[in-house]
Order: structure tokens, then sequence, then C-alpha cells
């Protein structure tokens, strides 16, 4: 019995499409025409709504082609086996299907945590750029901000004695024992923070090769082509991590990527803490978190040691004339930098025998390197001791989980959307946020135990 | 000469007073072979719950189907067996 008198049932023209884990159908759908002959209920409506000649694709479809799929592995792979597996080898999902699919679930993924960073924002009265509406400490002489709890004094005290026994042993002087004591203890920078009242933050780039947006040659692009060869998509990817906990997320760029943690902070109870930020030297990165930042009572970069003992191997070996000089040179600097000696490192460089120096210009860029990063350069022996973080490999290592064992093979290039949609991707199923994004697409950023 | 085997397969989907499923994501065993899953009637046209409500009821039956048909086959095979020598 029809609600409308009168009125007739048609066949929708066109069929409802799905791409399902259980393989490519179709089915008719009806519409409910009134006695005008015009349609007073659209059977589509009862049905997840799609246009033209597009296929709705199941959460199965998702999580099996796509997050357990392409992720792992190149479109053309994932489509081949995916339709062998629904026996649907003739007629089933072609790859730009599968590509294009996959590209609008990713930016989905960042609307999703830009929807949610938005609504974080808003909560807790900060504006979408992440500036503070309202100061959140206003100033008081009668009441200073807090200080942030440190370290156990006892165990920093008893640090520094086998640290310095240990400098002794490698024959620093007592100057230089001396002065690594006041770079371990009195700068506040180099404060040994309480692990319990410290988020970690670790911010890197992934650079991608970009894909040319002619595949063929021709005689205008020729010239063009030894640009384009330098031309990268790059993705920032951020680890967040705090008393054993992880979290991930990708961004297109800087300004986008602290937006998504300064919303993580807030959700998670964390922005009051001390925060620090473990970078490269990349001026434009380190510049980037302290304005973004500025009014963070406690925010304080750290300069990665892996980085900079890479950074010394390149510059020394271009400026020193054979690599046993470079090999020396290399091992007496970083020696002093692991305390923190960041003068006596620059006062060393500046000693060398210009004899065995093949490029003076590159000790220069070391000593304004060290110039630029001084502040942020610690007492690495002294953090080792106390097993507080001294690198920024988890985000190395999430920077290949993300894009690079996926993104960089021989012969790939990528869009700037591709990348950044795969990479976002990456993180749902990081993060562990798979049954989440497929069920109720939304993306929260709180920290999941396991992740 | 070995005799041929049929497959055959029917799945029904239809209405029901009964309670739903206490475990979403395992069809409970009716009988041999016969499995079944009651999903919440309020889903009765979310593609994705039903596209995995027939998942997860009939890859069990596949799965027992297999194994008892290859239970039963090797069964027969001492039998078979004993008659020749």
């Amino acid at each position: 019995m029809l609600a409308i008198p009168n009125s007739q049932v048609v066949c929708h023209r066109a069929r409802y499409r799905v791409d399902g884990e259980v393989g490519r159908f179709e089915f008719e759908t009806y519409d409910v025409l009134d006695t005008d002959g015009r349609i007073a209920f659209h059977g589509f409506n009862t049905l997840p709504i799609r246009t033209g000649k597009q296929w709705y694709q199941t959460a199965g479809f998702k999580k099996n082609a796509i997050l357990h799929g392409a992720l792992d592995r190149s479109y053309r792979k994932t489509a081949v086996a995916f339709n062998i597996q629904r026996r649907q080898v003739k007629g089933g999902t072609p790859l730009s299907t599968l590509r294009d699919a996959a590209e609008s679930q990713g930016v989905a993924v960042i609307a999703a945590i830009e929807d949610e960073t938005q609504r974080t924002f808003a909560e807790h009265r900060f504006t979408n750029q992440g500036q503070h509406i309202v100061p959140i400490e206003p100033s008081s002489p009668d009441s200073p901000p807090k200080k942030l709890p440190t370290f156990n004094v006892v165990k920093v005290e008893e640090a520094w004695q086998e640290t310095s026994r240990e400098m002794n042993h490698r024959g620093f002087t007592q100057e230089q024992i001396a002065k690594a004591k006041v770079q371990a203890n009195e700068l506040s920078v180099h404060e040994y923070e309480s692990p319990e009242h410290t988020t970690n933050i670790f911010v890197d780039e992934v650079c991608i090769k970009k894909q040319k947006p002619h595949r063929k040659p021709t005689s205008a692009s020729v010239v063009e082509d030894s640009d384009d060869e330098l031309k990268r998509v790059h993705t920032t990817v951020a680890r967040i991590e705090h008393q054993g906990k992880g979290f991930t997320l990708v961004g297109a760029n800087l300004l986008t990527i602290l937006r998504f943690i300064l919303a993580f902070l807030l959700r998670n109870g964390l922005s009051q803490h001390r925060l620090r930020f473990y970078v490269d030297g990349q001026r434009t990165l380190q510049d980037g978190i302290l304005t973004f930042f500025s009014w963070h009572r406690s925010v304080s970069l750290i300069l990665d040691w892996f980085h900079i003992v890479k950074k010394f191997k390149e510059l020394l070996s271009m400026a020193m004339k054979g690599r046993v000089y470079r090999n020396e040179q290399v091992k007496a600097v970083l020696r002093l930098l692991w305390y923190g000696l960041v003068d006596d490192a620059i006062a060393h460089l500046r000693s060398v025998n210009p004899d065995l120096i093949k490029d003076p210009s590159q000790i220069e860029a070391l000593i304004g390197y060290l110039e630029r990063n001084r502040s942020w350069i610690p007492n690495y022996a002294m953090r080792r001791r106390l097993k507080l973080c001294n690198s920024s490999n988890p985000v190395e290592r999430t920077n290949n989980l993300v894009a690079s064992q996926r993104q960089k093979k021989n012969g790939m290039s990528w869009s700037t959307y591709g990348s950044l949609a795969l990479s976002a991707l990456a993180c749902v199923v990081l993060n562990k946020r798979t049954k989440e994004w497929l069920t109720e697409c939304q993306f929260s950023l709180t920290f999941d135990t396991a992740a | 000469m070995a005799r041929n085997l049929e497959v055959s397969i029917r799945i029904e989907m239809n209405e029901t007073d009964a309670p739903l499923s206490a475990n979403s994501e395992k069809a409970e065993a009716i009988s041999s072979g016969h499995f079944r899953l009651v999903l919440d009637g309020a889903k009765s046209l979310d593609i994705d719950a039903l596209e995995n409500g027939l998942l997860n009821t009939s890859y069990p039956a596949i799965r027992q189907a297999l194994a008892t048909y290859l239970a039963d086959e090797v069964k027969k095979m001492p039998n078979q067996n004993a008659s020749y020598s």
C-alpha cells in the first residue's frame, strides 16, 4: 500500500553500483511517481549518496583494498590481487578507480583531522590559526608562573659525577669539565626534564620525487626537465610521544602540522607540559616551531645528535684534504659536542692547520651552524645517562613507515595529493584508527595505548 | 570412475523476531553446515553492515563444509583400501 494515492512505482533508470569486499555488483532501485508523473520519492535516497557512474565503496573494500592493500604495495599489484581474491578478475575494480579511491580517502582523512583541530581550538578558545583568543596565564607580579618539574636532582647529580669522571678519563681539562657542568645545570634550555611532565615532539619533512606534468617529453618540455628533476613533494611528519605512548600526524606543510600538534596537545591535556621538539638544523623548521609556540611557557628545541654527526661528516669531507684528516677532525669535534662544549668545538675548528684544509668555506659553514644552533645543543652525555631522548630517531622511523617505504622506490613519482593522501592513510593504520575511520569517518586526536 | 561433485549454496536473508546475535562478528552454528547471524533491523539498508554480516556468516560455513567434506573423504579411504587388500 503506497502512502501517495494513485501513485506508481517505477524502476529507476540507473542501477545502484556497489564495489565491496564481496566484489562488484549492481541492483535496481525504485522511485514513486505521483499522479502527475513527477517523482515523489527517490529510492536512491535510502542508500548512501553517490553521483553519476560512481560505485559505492563499502567499508570492507576500503579496509582490504586501501588500508591493507594499496598502502603496502603498488596500485597495480593491489588491484590485481584484490580482484583475484574476490573471484572477479574480469569486471573487477580497475587500477585507476583504486588509485582515485585511495586519494579521496586520504584527502578525507586530512579533512577529518582538520575538523577535529578546529573543534578543539574552538573548545579551548584558540583561533583557527592556533593563536590564543585570551592569554592562558595572565601575568601577575604576586604569582610568578609555576616552574615545571625537572628531573630528580639527586639522580642528576649522580649522573654528573659519572659524566665528570668519564670526561676526566677521556682527557678533558678541568676547565672543560667545569664548562660542561655549567652547560649541564644552569642554562634553562638544558634543564633535565621530568619525563612525566614532558611531551617529546619530533618533526621532520619527507621529500618524495614529484610526478612530471607530462609523461612524454615534447620539444618544449625537454628544457624544463632538468629543473623538474629537482622538484619534490614535501610532506611534514610529526611524532608525539609521552610516557611510552605515541601518535603520528602528517600535514602538507609546517603550519598545518603545528596546528595539528597543538590540537592534539590540547585534546590530551598536554599543553601545559614542557614541550621538547627534536629537530634537525633546518632553520625554517626551528623558526616556525618557536614562533608558533611563542606563547608557551616551556617550549625548547634539541638538535638531533644523529643530525650533528651527519652534518660534520659531510662538511668536513668537503673541507679537509683526505679522509684521514677528515676523520681526525670529526672525532675531535664530536667528542667536544657530545658534552655540549660548543665554544671549544668552535675554537677547535678555528685552530685546524690551514695546510690540511681544502675548502675553508666549509669550516666557516660549520662554525656558523654551531653559532646558530648553540642554544639547542645540550650535554648529550648527561641526557643519555639520564635516559632522556637525544635524537629524532622516532620520526625517522615514522617517516619510513608513513611515506618512504611505499613511496620512495625506483621509478616512482607522486602528485602532491597522491603522496599526502597515502601518508594520511598510513596514519590511520599506524594510530590504530582503522575501525573508527571506516565506521564513523572520524579521526580522534587521542593517544591509543597500543599505538 | 570417480563421480562428479556438486557444490551448492543458498543464502537467505529474512526478517526475524529473534534477538540480535551476541557477537556480530561471529556467526553461530545451528546445525552442521548451517550458520546464522542476526543483524540489527535498523541497518536493513546499511550496505557495509550487510556485506560484513554475509561474509561473517558465509566464511565459517565454507570452512566447515570443506573440513567436513575432507574428513569424510579421508575416512572413506581406509575402508576402500581395506576392501582392496
